[in-house]
């Protein structure tokens, strides 16, 4: 059903069911003109002279702002409920310019936008005004000037004639600390500015007009300010609807049309709450129920734009500031002094306090002047519960902290491509932001991540501040820092979601084997939900009984060898694979690959070497550069990004080689584990049979493998991938002395049993874990079970949806997804 | 005005079942059950601009660049950038949706004929975000082949949405209740989207007609997929979603 509005002397007939009938009787009928008018607006401060310069038909689109506002508050409340009912609104408006208004230039923004704010279907028909009078903007005027300078209107003190031809920013002006941040900043750089005001909470009110004074006084002359009146006698319902950020905005565009071409409305709203994500999914009913949401800015540009027919600015002077940036920007313009007057709060605090701390603007405000350092500009005084220790009542409060905690924090733990594919509210504003797309969504996350750093650093700084109290049990359970804090409380798991770790099997010993994940930015969109799911899918296992005790990696975890590549996958790693394991990273075993080496770093010296060490076939000479940190430092450097990857993601024995040898207590066993470096003579994509391990690195690493009762073996290469002499004495030495050689490289899996009289190893080869889109995706889940001489290889594969059991290897041999070798004595 | 069937209603004894399966804290299978016990989601699935969305999602994965300039749309400079199709993709959708009821502008005088957008609150919107999201979390490459897998994710995610929003209110009170911490909801989020995550196989032989669906079969497919879907959690998916 469709609400009618008719307004004015509107003729409005409607069709219902092919019949055409008064709609009268059934419209809500508002009037802005007396004699009986039920609505009124009213600017302090408009001198006749500039009402004057507002156009015609920016007269008519602010009184169809302010009939679309009394509208949506004479209307039934509005169903928040997602798949609940839309309102739908026909508002048959009289207009000076019907021509404007019926042109799609104009009436498709302005639907359009109304729409996205309230989350209504909004229909604006516009009829020839009917009238014969009409005292245009005048109508507006709130009385004589010195009931004007009562209500607080300030007006500028410039020539008339240079208030004409000049441009002015006129900047919506709540009297929060965003718009006072945005305001200040324009007089300090000198510009002309007009500030409007609507009439908000009585609390506010005189912090507004004494805040207005202040940029008045600074603007020597070039400020004024003008507060805005609406009297609605329809109202039905308290509260500011979201139509009101349209009746501000047209306004703003009236008084900045009134002025010289290059005037504007600019907003001030810092980006996270501008663009963020909504704090509660019943806000996806509204989907940009704030003015300064960039889908409606450029709305309204267009509109403005259209009725001025010249270019009209509109835009949020904050779009990629955090709150905490405004904070800042406010001590650097010399205005911390007033952050105390400002009012973020429309609701009711208990006196003296101006904030209640609970709503989410009490929140978002006290975390950006933590975070800033000025707290001393923002005393705890003005807020009825403290933000960190306060108790927070049952219900919306703690929902406000949940869901404020939750947007602020999305962004952690997730790579750049994961935040928008989560978060489909951030890539949906990308077309809407100046610049281009990609350097919009670079802005757009450096943002988010800003504002996450900043949310963490107060909570930080609060646990460290009130340790003693949350120690002694002295802060209440609903405060947010108790809530911030995990859960202390036993819980009882969800199978799926927590599992425990299955204590394993005596003599069992579990390897979690993955390799070549080739991270990369370029390609992180086909990565992140192979890999993602691939924890989820570790996470099953472990939940299945399949607990692993060792994660190794074979290598390619880069692809270029690049820092960036291996902060993407120090995040996978730390965050999602050893978490689904449940291992830690002094369990992580990792070697590098070819793809791990940064060929921008071998220079000539490092190249002479290298080639001087194959035409001499010689280990001792190998060894000689190897042992000596003087010489091998050229050749290693190609590894400096690798090691310090493996470094700060925890790792032991990772500082100086890039090839080492760890012995682990596994239950009952005994288990020592070599990781070798087939990489660190690797620098072109002909490698092939040019690549050493070294007799020097092989002692080093397999020393202790003999005592061990479980001896395994990392290197990234087939064996034909080393030169043919160090080929022939590296896998001599792993197979006699390595009951299991791990590797990777070639993208496909596969394992082979060397068993001979003398020793012999199991190798096993993981397939790509991410190698690409051309190749199959795998790894594999390795249990060895020395006393029974037995391995069991649990084989993974990527459907393209999940990754699932391999039934397909080795011929059917491995129906079941596990192939079984047999191990050495 | 009388509301649409497919949303909760808060004072009805369907959904305080559900308050009191989160309160007794019980796990998201229940919980899901209980709520698809209190609304559908059929009427959402019969939103136009879901069909649309979807229809747009399945001829991007055939020729994304046929499928922006088929609504208008300059497709990226830089094939490459998926975050600059989605974004042209996010732009021609509203475009396409804020525009789809105009050409029955009747222009006549004194007349107020113009049919209104037909769709239910929030479905569209979450439609565009599911599209969005499910392209950018799909793997390369995007060729018909990747379709229907495009097609189940849009719809897992979109049915995972309009799960939320209905209980939304509802979990983050339980906050210093029944989940004593922030991290303890968010668990309980996360094992929810698992759960409707690995439900959603139940879309899979539905959505592998995508291929062949003509754009009018589409709208029944997506209703079919979600219906399925719905039952696969616990819900009964009775036509016409009522309750």
């Amino acid at each position: 059903m469709t609400t009618v509005v008719a307004c004015g002397d509107a003729r409005v007939v409607v069709a219902c069911g092919g019949a055409r009938v008064s709609a009268r009787k059934d419209a809500i009928v508002v009037r802005l003109s007396p004699p009986r008018s039920n609505l009124a607006l009213s600017v302090a401060g408009l001198s006749r002279d500039l009402a004057a310069r507002i156009p015609p038909a920016f007269v008519d689109l602010v009184e169809i702002a302010a009939y679309v506002e009394a509208a949506d508050l004479a209307a039934h409340a509005p169903d928040r409920r997602v798949g609940g009912a839309r309102r739908r609104f026909h508002v048959v408006v009289p207009v000076r310019e019907p021509a404007v208004f019926q042109d799609p230039a104009v009436f498709v923004p302005l639907e359009r936008t109304l729409s996205a704010l309230s989350g209504d279907d909004w229909r604006i028909e516009a009829q020839p005004r009917r009238a014969k009078t009409d005292a245009g903007a005048a109508a507006w005027i709130d009385g004589e000037p010195a009931a004007s300078a009562a209500r607080g209107a300030i007006d500028a003190r410039e020539p008339r004639d240079q208030r004409a031809r000049e441009p002015r920013d006129v900047v919506p002006f709540s009297g929060g600390l965003d718009s006072f941040a945005g305001a200040l900043r324009l007089v300090r750089e000198g510009r002309r500015v007009l500030l409007v005001a609507q009439r908000s909470a009585p609390k506010i009110e005189p912090h507004v007009a004494r805040l207005a004074r202040a940029l008045v006084d600074l603007g020597e002359g070039r400020v004024a300010f003008l507060p805005v009146f609406v009297r609605n006698d329809l109202r039905v319902r308290d509260g500011a609807p979201s139509t009101r950020g349209a009746l501000w905005t047209a306004l703003a565009g009236a008084l900045a049309a009134a002025h010289g071409r290059g005037s504007g409305v600019r907003f001030f709203e810092n980006g996270v709450v501008a663009l963020g994500l909504p704090l509660s999914a019943a806000a996806i009913v509204a989907p940009a129920a704030r003015p300064t949401d960039p889908r409606v800015l450029a709305g309204f540009q267009r509109l403005l734009s259209a009725v001025a027919r010249r270019a009209t600015p509109v835009d949020n002077g904050f779009v990629f500031a955090t709150k905490a940036d405004v904070v800042r920007g406010i001590e650097r313009d010399e205005g911390a002094g007033w952050i105390a007057t400002t009012v973020s709060c429309t609701r009711r605090a208990p006196r003296p306090h101006t904030h209640c701390g609970l709503c989410a603007q009490c929140i978002d405000r006290r975390f950006a002047t933590l975070a800033a350092g000025a707290r001393a500009h923002d005393p705890e005084g003005l807020y009825a519960v403290d933000l960190l220790t306060g108790a927070r009542p049952a219900g919306a409060p703690r929902a406000i902290v949940e869901a404020y905690l939750r947007a602020a924090t999305a962004v952690a733990g997730a790579t750049d491509a994961e935040v928008f594919a989560r978060h489909g509210e951030l890539a949906r504003v990308l077309p809407y932001l100046p610049g281009s797309v990609d350097d919009a969504a670079s802005a757009l996350i450096e943002l988010q991540r800003r504002h996450a750093a900043e949310v963490e650093e107060v909570l930080d700084a609060g646990i460290r501040e009130h340790a003693t109290s949350l120690r002694r049990g002295a802060v209440p359970p609903s405060a947010l820092l108790r809530l911030a804090l995990p859960d202390a409380r036993p819980e009882e798991p969800h199978a799926d979601v927590r599992a425990a770790r299955p204590p394993a099997p005596p003599g069992v010993v579990r390897v979690l084997h993955v390799s070549d994940l080739h991270f990369s930015r370029r390609r992180a969109w086909d990565q992140d939900p192979v890999l993602r799911a691939l924890a989820d899918d570790v996470s099953r296992l472990r939940a299945s009984g399949l607990a692993p005790d060792l994660v190794a990696v074979t290598g390619d975890v880069a692809d270029r060898g690049a820092p960036e590549e291996y902060a993407l996958a120090a995040r996978f790693f730390r965050e999602r694979l050893l978490p689904a394991a449940g291992v830690d990273p002094d369990r992580l075993l990792m070697v590098p690959g070819n793809h791990d080496v940064d060929r921008g770093a071998v220079k000539r010296v490092a190249q002479a070497t290298q080639s001087d060490l194959l035409r001499a076939e010689s280990q001792d000479a190998i060894a000689a550069i190897v042992s000596d940190a003087a010489e091998h430092a050229p050749l290693l450097r190609r590894h400096d990004a690798w090691r310090a990857f493996v470094r700060d993601l925890g790792v032991p024995r990772s500082d100086d080689h890039p090839w080492w040898s760890r012995t682990f207590t596994l239950g009952a066993l005994r288990v020592h584990v070599a990781g070798l470096c087939s990489s660190w003579v690797s620098w072109c994509d002909e490698d092939k049979g040019r690549l050493l391990v070294g007799r020097a690195q092989l002692h080093e690493t397999l020393d202790g493998a003999d005592r061990a009762d479980l001896s395994l073996a990392l290197i990234h290469h087939p064996w034909d991938y080393l030169a043919d002499f160090d080929a022939a004495e590296a896998r001599e030495a792993i197979h006699r002395r390595c009951h299991v050689l791990l590797r990777g490289h070639l993208h496909k899996g596969e394992g082979a049993s060397r068993v001979r009289p003398d020793g012999g190893s199991l190798e096993l080869a993981a397939g790509a874990s991410w190698g690409g889109t051309q190749h199959l995706h795998g790894y594999q889940l390795v249990e060895l079970e020395p006393q029974k001489a037995e391995a069991r290889v649990h084989l993974r594969t990527w459907d393209g949806h999940d990754w699932i059991a391999d039934r397909n290897a080795y011929r059917g041999a491995a129906a079941s997804g596990v192939a079984v070798f047999t191990l050495r004595a | 005005m009388r509301p649409l069937p497919g949303a909760v209603s808060p004072k009805s004894a369907a959904y305080q079942r559900v308050l009191e399966r989160l309160a007794a804290g019980e796990g998201p299978e229940s919980v899901v059950s209980a709520t698809l016990g209190a609304a559908s989601i059929v009427s959402a699935a019969r939103d136009p601009r879901l069909s649309q969305a979807a229809r747009l999602v399945v001829s991007i994965a055939r020729d994304p660049h046929a499928a922006l300039r088929a609504l208008g749309q300059r497709p990226p400079r830089r094939p490459t950038s998926r975050l600059a199709l989605v974004a042209a993709v996010a732009e021609a959708l509203d475009e396409a949706l804020d525009t789809s009821d105009d050409e029955a502008l009747d222009t006549s005088d004194d007349t107020t004929t113009r049919e209104p957008r037909p769709d239910v609150a929030g479905a569209g919107e979450l439609a565009v975000l599911s599209a969005v999201e499910a392209l950018l979390a799909a793997p390369e490459p995007l060729d018909a082949a990747a379709a229907p897998r495009l097609l189940r994710d849009m719809l897992t995610r979109f049915f995972e949405r309009w799960l939320l929003a209905q209980l939304g209110p509802a979990l983050g009170t339980h906050v210093g209740e029944r989940f004593a911490s922030v991290r303890a909801h968010e668990e309980f989020r996360a094992a929810l989207a698992e759960h409707v995550r690995r439900a959603s196989s139940a879309v899979e032989p539905i959505v592998a007609r995508c291929g062949e669906a003509g754009a009018d079969e589409l709208p029944a497919l997506i209703e079919d997929a979600l219906a399925a879907l719905e039952r696969a959690l616990g819900g009964a998916a009775r036509p016409g979603g009522a309750r």
